[in-house]
């Protein structure tokens, strides 16, 4: 049989022969969506490492300076923690937090600073969080056992894994680092699962943790200002936002600061990243993948239906000569799967050279199963093309009268 | 069509931008070293900063420009407002800017009138809000003269606009005030090593006689920048080929050399064409198989007397109006999902507490300029994907043709 076909492909070489180029470009492109698609939804299902439901992000203005109700007598640090006492008085509230502006999720901002461990030093993200931060985000360390609360609590500051792995290997869970190259003092710090947002290439991050009063002291000037986070319980946040403000109607002012908007910070994550254009670029890579995978599934069944609905005299003289509507159907499918397995080997290498070369792809599998993987998938998928492509056409074609087929003759 | 819908609606005259096609915008202040090689490679290594312009740059330096019809200060922030009615202090985004804003813009005043030249060099406590604000503060629009709150300042309503929607982010926001009476970090000027006052967070829109004056118009801003060069000895400022299109201007990077824009608008063309090409190619395949069912038909009009061009002319006109019932849904349908990812496919010039789009005007996006797009567009895949199959099969034998062979 399978001599057979080769003589049938080989008598019809010439058109046999851009069904194949069509096929290994396919194969190719499929490969490779395929492998961009799983990068694309793979960051999206990507463990963050912190919970943003129910949390959210308290903005609050500072008087300006040259008006007339600026009160210049106040203590504007002791001001903002009161307003943030009065918050942490609310039933409602779990958690209450100050972080720097780049130490909370998807702030976006990713300036670095320099850290040094024993012998090796990295660059990371760094900023500055109150240990409540680690209740308000549900910060977690990948390593079980870990009660991160208690860690902060003694003023260990928070590494993720890349950083730690860049200053004293893999396995590594508690220890400790210098702010500077001269390694007078060290600094504890353990292992956390913290990063800033899940797009983020950046998952080197230091986080300093500090006291309420040290944080909001240090960082409050005319330029930034400390962020302030909290987190409701689950069955309180409904209309949260109305509630906020009918509650705490009489105690939104304190001295030269107002809490003027409270954004759930989910919210606030898609705020981000449409403002940052991050959900646009990664909605052009879903449509581009959508866009080639129908363009491929529509160039592959075209080109079948049309190949089977040109050779319906063909199949009509071959029933006239006895072959039953099965067999027909068995040969077309078997010389469509046939010319694409010529094909698949060398798909096959050229894929893998281009996966190895390129590598763009994010995954916790290792190169050849990855990519063996997305090439079953490819693989299945053509081949299902294929005979779907095959199967109406053959179908209407072997059901030709043998009389109007010989009448072709 | 989605690309074309949001190439217009960035660029496009559209709603109160009705004059975009002739404004240039003058965004960034660009610091690099002095002397040095601005080439495109070597750009990176001799640049230092980029940010907004400071106000005393653009009084000083752009503001005598002679060839532009208009140059308008404008600087886009959020202001603390306190609402009467939920008495409480709101977020609420604001433009500080001058006169010569609302020559620029073509906004409708519901009720009063925009702060003048005089209102800003004598720095009047005077606003200009939109119909919702005045709703969401009053309850009504007729509030010429009441005073509101704004940054703990008292300011005075001179105009009610209509609300302008958030995707035309030249002109957004719900508080328009002179830009000489906000407030001192509004108004900074910082220095840059020894180069005064560059620092800022204003821009400049630039309403031209005709949009090929551009050329004249950066020539007179190079000239002004000079005179602000002069004195500096370690750092000077760059134009960066400023001021823009609207084109340029939604390409341009913060920090990239001004090549970079038409890098990136390379770019767009080329996954336009990818766009094109690729369902073309597929489309070809259809019309070959359609064709082919259809060539008794053809050869029996070539029997009568059918010449090639006429079959040609025939089978290329008939694909056109197919792909042009086609188009015409298919922009319909790309209104649709560009309203529902609206969000995503735009920015504007918001904070990230509150960000929201506005719902696109149908007769924003649906209208001549757009069809006329879709008319081309169908022309070029037309002729793409129809060309070939339609001068083979206009140019088949008789004979063969009704013997289907």
């Amino acid at each position: 049989m399978i001599f057979h076909l080769f003589k049938l492909i080989r008598n019809q070489w010439k058109s046999n022969v851009w069904i194949m180029a069509e096929l290994f470009i396919s194969f190719i492109c499929l490969c490779a969506v395929t492998t961009s698609l799983y990068t694309l939804v793979s960051r999206y299902w990507i463990d963050k490492g912190f919970d943003i439901n129910h949390v959210y992000m308290a903005s609050y203005v500072k008087k300006p300076v040259d008006s007339p109700d600026y009160d210049t007598t106040r203590d504007n640090g002791a001001d903002l923690r009161e307003l943030a006492a009065r918050i942490r008085k609310c039933p409602e509230i779990d958690a209450v937090g100050f972080t720097t502006n780049n130490a909370f999720p998807y702030s976006l901002n990713v300036s670095r600073d320099r850290f040094y461990g024993d012998s090796a030093r990295v660059s990371a993200v760094y900023g500055t969080l109150t240990p409540e931060i680690v209740d308000v985000l549900r910060l977690s360390s990948p390593v079980a056992g870990i009660d991160l609360k208690k860690e902060v609590k003694n003023g260990t500051w928070l590494i993720s894994e890349s950083a730690m792995a860049e200053l004293y290997g893999k396995n590594v869970v508690r220890t400790h680092l210098y702010k500077s190259k001269k390694r007078t003092k060290a600094i504890p710090c353990v292992l956390a699962n913290y990063i800033n947002y899940e797009y983020n290439d950046t998952k080197k991050c230091i986080w300093e943790t500090e006291s309420e009063a040290n944080l909001i002291r240090k960082q409050h000037d005319d330029f930034t200002k400390p962020v302030l986070l909290f987190r409701v319980k689950p069955e309180a946040d409904h209309n949260f936002h109305n509630f906020f403000f009918s509650s705490l109607r009489n105690q939104l002012v304190s001295g030269n600061h107002v809490i003027v908007n409270i954004t759930p910070m989910n919210e606030y994550r898609n705020n981000t990243l449409n403002m940052y254009g991050v959900n646009m670029l990664y909605g052009i890579g879903y449509f581009l993948c959508a866009f080639f995978i129908v363009c491929i599934l529509l160039g592959i069944i075209g080109t079948f239906w049309f190949r089977t609905e040109a050779r319906t005299s063909e199949i009509g003289l071959r029933m006239a000569l006895g072959s039953t509507r099965k067999q027909i159907r068995n040969q077309m499918w078997g010389e469509g799967l046939l010319l694409f397995s010529l094909v698949w080997f060398p798909g096959v290498i050229i894929f893998y050279l281009i996966h190895d070369t390129f590598k763009l792809y994010e995954t916790s599998l290792s190169g050849w199963a990855f990519c063996l993987t997305v090439m079953l998938i490819v693989t299945l998928f053509m081949v299902l093309l294929i005979m779907v492509g095959i199967w109406y056409p053959a179908r209407q074609a072997s059901r030709i009268n043998p009389v109007d087929a010989l009448h072709y003759e | 069509m989605m690309i074309i819908i949001w190439l217009y609606v960035n660029t496009g005259n559209i709603g109160v931008v009705d004059k975009r096609d002739r404004m240039l915008y003058f965004t960034r202040s660009y610091i690099v070293k002095v002397n040095k090689d601005l080439s495109k490679g070597k750009f990176g290594n001799n640049f230092r900063a980029s940010f907004p312009v400071s106000t005393n740059l653009l009084e000083k330096y752009m503001y005598p420009l002679q060839t532009p019809e208009a140059k308008s200060i404008v600087g886009c922030y959020s202001c603390t407002v306190y609402n009467p009615q939920k008495h409480r202090y709101e977020k609420m985004n604001d433009i500080y800017t001058d006169a010569a804003f609302w020559k620029i813009f073509s906004m409708r005043f519901i009720s009063g009138v925009p702060f003048n030249d005089t209102d800003v060099k004598s720095k009047a406590m005077k606003v200009v809000i939109d119909e919702t604000t005045a709703y969401k503060l009053f309850g009504k629009t007729d509030v010429i003269n009441y005073p509101v709150q704004i940054d703990w300042k008292e300011y005075r309503i001179c105009g009610v606009v209509e609300d302008v929607p958030s995707y035309l982010k030249e002109a957004y926001a719900h508080i328009w005030l002179p830009y000489t009476s906000g407030s001192s970090y509004i108004l900074q000027s910082g220095d840059f090593s020894d180069l005064p006052d560059v620092v800022g967070g204003m821009h400049m829109y630039i309403l031209s006689h005709d949009i090929s004056d551009q050329r004249e118009i950066r020539q007179e801003m190079e000239h002004q920048i000079q005179k602000l060069n002069a004195p500096a000895k370690d750092v000077q400022f760059f134009l960066n080929h400023q001021p823009d299109t609207a084109l340029e201007y939604l390409f341009r990077d913060g920090s990239g050399h001004y090549e970079m824009i038409y890098d990136k608008m390379k770019m767009v063309l080329i996954v336009l064409l990818v766009l094109l090409i690729l369902p073309a190619l597929n489309l070809s395949g259809l019309i070959v198989a359609r064709m082919r069912k259809r060539a008794e038909e053809i050869a029996v009009r070539r029997a009568f007397g059918a010449s090639t061009g006429n079959i040609l002319m025939q089978i290329l006109i008939e694909n056109f109006i197919q792909m042009l019932i086609g188009g015409i849904i298919g922009i319909c349908l790309s209104y649709g999902l560009f309203q529902a990812f609206r969000e995503m496919l735009l920015t504007s010039a918001l904070n990230t507490e509150s960000y929201e789009i506005s719902t696109l005007s149908f007769w924003h996006i649906i209208n001549f300029s757009t069809l006329g797009c879709v008319v081309f567009l169908c022309f070029l895949l037309n002729m793409i994907s129809t060309l070939v199959p339609a001068w083979y099969y206009s140019r088949i034998s008789i004979v063969n043709a009704l013997n289907k062979k």
